[in-house]
């Protein structure tokens, strides 16, 4: 069911071994927690390197994990699990010589199917790929990659979807397209999972945020709940008035001939507003002001400095 | 099949590559070649054409077995395909195993191609269709066997370079270790004759599959000792091929 727990990821660690034979350990992830609702868009948002790719890695059984673990529905994550999942990895490459479709179909015989053919027409159509669909994608742009690659992930119509930067490196056009492709695909009952160091794209798409810094989890909730109710501000600006009328809360500033007004609190706005009114001002614009991701994101930064320095 | 569709891809990726052309072009140049030289020395013409012949298959179906090997396996993890060819519910040894027949009949192609090709060239000159030829082309397609899965099995586990060292350590010490124990065996007692033994057992033996020596004289394998080579053959591949795999299936994917 919709809102039901699908994933959770509980206090994973990870070493990377390196040096002379490996014999040396380099830990990245020091305690990733986090849960996946089924039916919907959870964005993993960490700087580079902070350890997204690596919990993927960990989640689709490329890597073992050092501690912690993953359960798929109650159950530790199996490979008879990870059948219901689709993977688009970083950087995406496939086989360049085949064709889209080509790739397609070869993933669907990883996957065992039978009679594909009508899945993978649906999968071209869903990502906008029927026209290049019989290219070689070494003709493909990165956005195109991008997008079969979805589709090959969709192949085997999974119930949860993994992908690691779907977003990064493409146009602003590029994005638009996979930003609406992934919404579609919530529509359509996946779950999605995806990774991205793009805090405006997170906003825009997502109904969870999880936030790693330095391979912990700072974070996690509800986009509107990362964003706070409490913090929300209200910028009003009026014409023909010079100043704030007397008594009122608030910053203000007069810009031009434009008055400006912070409000920090919803039951301001309206008294304040019928008073400007009453004495000739005109209203230009309501704006409510939500902190943003970025914000957040510096801040839990500079905890995360400030505990380890 | 899963592990059919990775053996095909396999194969349609090593026969593209620039590796394989190369190879095939100077293998099947030096066979046509060996005429040529066989005018420059002196002596029996004829020999020398069959040693030129036979030289260039072992040595070609090696290099064609380690190199390709190694550098298919590595590009797959230089670019990362192999993430989602493995995110896919496909076992590590499934994949393994896929790599290695895709391999194992892409040398097989050549093999085969070689074979005929010198086949066709000796007809004229040995008087009758040399049908001898195929006994022997079907024990040097185990030794490449052999050297795919040992290629596979360091490639899995270290870089392009190592396992190239490696592997053609295993192929030229897959030359000595018969001759050691049979010519020298005596030499050695108690312990150290007991540790020759398992490098004896561990490491190939290719006298068993490789009869280039008696081709050239007598012409024909004699056929217990080409079915002892097919079961040496086989039975040694899977082995290496089991091991591979055991080494491989819990191994974290470093890219
Ligand atoms: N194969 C590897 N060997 C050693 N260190 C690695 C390896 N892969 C990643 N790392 C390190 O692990 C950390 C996390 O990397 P990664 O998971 O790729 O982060 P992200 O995807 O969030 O950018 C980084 O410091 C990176 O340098
Ligand atoms: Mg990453």
């Amino acid at each position: 069911m919709t809102g039901d727990v699908l994933l959770s990821v509980e206090d994973l660690t990870k070493d990377y071994p390196w040096g002379l034979l490996w014999l040396k350990h380099k830990r990245v992830l020091h305690g990733v927690s986090f849960s996946v609702s089924q039916g919907e868009i959870t964005a993993l948002l960490g700087h580079n390197g902070a350890g997204k790719s690596t919990t993927f890695k960990i989640l689709m059984g490329f890597l073992r994990a050092d501690g912690g673990r993953v359960l798929y529905r109650g159950e530790p994550l199996s490979r008879k699990a990870r059948s219901y999942i689709g993977f688009l990895p970083e950087n995406p490459a496939f086989y360049d010589y085949l064709t889209g479709r080509e790739l397609l179909r070869f993933t669907a015989e990883l996957f065992s199917l039978k009679r594909f053919e009508g899945r993978i027409d649906h999968l071209l159509r869903l990502v906008k790929m029927e026209e290049a669909a019989n290219l070689p994608l070494k003709k493909y742009s990165k956005g195109m990659v991008q997008r079969i690659g979805v589709a090959q992930a969709l192949v085997s119509n999974p119930e949860l979807l993994i992908l690691d930067e779907p977003l990064d490196g493409l146009d602003p056009e590029g994005r638009q397209i996979l930003r609406n492709l992934i919404v579609d695909l919530k529509e359509e009952g996946k779950t999605v999972l995806y990774s991205t160091h793009i805090l405006q794209d997170a906003e825009r798409i997502s109904d969870r945020a999880v936030i790693l810094v330095k391979g912990k989890t700072v974070k996690e909730g509800r986009i509107e709940d990362l964003l706070g109710g409490e913090t929300s501000e209200y910028e009003v600006s009026f014409k023909g008035l010079r100043e704030a009328p007397p008594g009122a809360k608030g910053r203000w500033q007069l810009r031009g001939d434009t008055l400006y007004g912070i409000l920090e609190k919803e039951e301001e706005v309206q008294p304040l507003v019928q008073e400007c009114l009453r004495r000739g001002g005109q209203v230009l614009s309501l704006v409510p002001l939500r902190r943003t991701l970025e914000e957040i994101f510096m801040e839990l930064k500079d905890e995360s400095n400030g505990s380890r320095g | 099949m899963r592990v059919t569709a990775v053996a095909v891809s396999t194969f349609r990726e090593a026969v593209r590559s620039r590796l394989f052309l190369l190879l095939g072009l100077f293998a099947g140049g030096l066979i046509l070649f060996s005429k040529v030289m066989a005018m420059l020395v002196v002596g029996n013409n004829a020999k020398v054409v069959k040693d030129v012949g036979l030289a260039t298959m072992e040595i070609f179906i090696s290099l064609l077995a380690v190199l390709s090997t190694v550098t298919l396996f590595f590009k797959e993890r230089d670019r990362k395909t192999i993430l989602n060819v493995l995110s896919k519910p496909l076992s590590r040894e499934e994949f393994l195993v896929g790599k290695f027949l895709g391999l194992v009949f892409t040398t097989g192609v050549a093999l085969f191609s070689l074979t005929l090709l010198f086949s066709l060239y000796l007809w004229p000159q040995e008087g009758g269709y040399p049908f001898y030829l195929w006994p022997h082309a079907l024990l040097l397609f185990f030794q490449g066997a052999i050297l795919t899965a040992w290629a596979l099995l360091f490639s899995a586990l270290s870089t392009p370079i190592l396992s190239s060292l490696f592997t053609l350590g295993i192929y030229l010490s897959g030359y000595l270790t018969g001759t050691l124990l049979t010519h020298y065996g005596a030499i050695f007692k108690g312990s150290s004759r007991i540790a020759l033994q398992a490098l004896y057992f561990l490491l190939p033996n290719f006298s068993l599959l490789n009869w280039k020596n008696q081709i050239v004289y007598t012409s024909s394998i004699p056929t217990g000792e080409l079915l002892n080579g097919l079961f040496y053959g086989i039975n040694y591949t899977l082995a290496i091929l089991v091991l591979a795999v055991i080494l491989y299936r819990e191994r974290d994917l470093l890219l």
